[in-house]
């Protein structure tokens, strides 16, 4: 049966994209090469955030199943918040510093910077050398919607139709409105989507849109709705 | 039309899903005292009908239960589509 993915893609990706929103922030270099503040670390960070972006979609595939990855990730997590945190503070004081004639930060807050860059490129780093991460599949597209389809058949007498796993958002409304108007090839089976995901990350939205969308009432007899 | 999804408690018994799967669609009450009848109900409700049901955020993992509950909608006609929402992937496998 259809499998449609819209876990924690949202989270990550929206975290990450900020992030490579910030890096690419030409002031921020300015700011770092005034200040030298070590140019290179800022690229060492965008390398690292780079290839956990890569590996985060198979990652929380797989946390469902497993706790080590469900760790891994919740380590992921903690480390890009404060990814964000510093970036804010190196934002905050670069537009301080504009509103003054010479461009200066004192000298603890550039060193302060200067080592939390360190520690958490280095954080990445070992979150990246960790065994688990080898056995990650590595998806393509920084920061995009991300779309892999990964498809296989479960081997069970009962199953209603062939599983299909979908990974990635943007898609996910198209998907689902062209499974509703795709007539079922097998006269006797139920056609079920399931939309697999952790808490608040906008299953039953997705379900709402669908559900008041025209496309019901032009192809649908009759529709109800349950919430558990 | 907005969405006003009928709520059903956790516990999941699936007599007084079905009759809530029943009402929704009626959008009026009803009255079985059983499995079978509700399920009969629901039969001649679905039968020839092309429906589209949301069950929304299912935590319930039990294969029987489920059959059971589908039972009445596969009389349903062809085309007819359930979308489920859930946060557990076990649920996703044995529907």
């Amino acid at each position: 049966m259809p499998v449609l993915e819209t876990l924690g893609g949202a989270l990550f990706g929206a975290v990450l994209q900020v992030l490579f929103q910030k890096l690419d922030y030409d002031k921020l270099r300015d700011y770092i090469r005034v200040t030298k503040l070590d140019g290179w670390q800022l690229t060492e960070l965008k390398r690292r955030l780079t290839d956990i972006d890569a590996v985060i979609d198979d990652a929380e595939q797989k946390q469902f199943t497993n706790s080590l990855v469900r760790n891994w990730l919740d380590e992921v997590r903690e480390a890009l918040y404060d990814a964000e945190d510093l970036l804010e503070q190196m934002d905050y004081e670069l537009s301080k510093n504009q509103l003054k004639p010479e461009f200066q930060s004192s000298s603890s807050k550039v060193s302060s910077f200067k080592s939390k860059m360190k520690e958490l490129i280095d954080e990445l780093e070992s979150l990246l050398n960790q065994k688990i991460v080898q056995d990650f599949k590595i998806s393509s597209g920084v920061g995009s919607g991300l779309a892999n389809n990964v498809s296989g058949k479960r081997n069970e007498s009962t199953s209603m139709v062939a599983e299909e796993v979908i990974y990635g958002r943007d898609e996910d409304k198209e998907i689902i409105l062209k499974w509703l108007t795709s007539e079922s090839n097998n006269h006797n089976h139920l056609s079920i989507l399931s939309i697999v995901g952790m808490g608040g990350m906008g299953k039953t939205t997705l379900a709402q849109h669908v559900y008041n969308h025209s496309i019901i009432e032009d192809k649908f007899a009759i529709k109800a709705c349950l919430c558990f | 039309m907005l969405l006003k999804p009928v709520c059903v408690s956790e516990e999941f018994d699936v007599f007084m899903l079905t009759r809530a799967i029943l009402e929704s669609f009626r959008k009026e009450t009803d009255n079985s005292r059983n499995l079978n009848m509700v399920q009969g109900r629901l039969k001649e409700k679905l039968n020839g009908m092309k429906f589209f049901l949301v069950l929304d955020d299912v935590w319930n993992e039990h294969r029987d239960q489920w059959k059971s509950l589908q039972t009445p909608l596969k009389y349903g006609a062809k085309g007819s589509k359930i979308l489920i929402t859930t946060r557990i992937n076990k649920v996703a496998s044995i529907m």
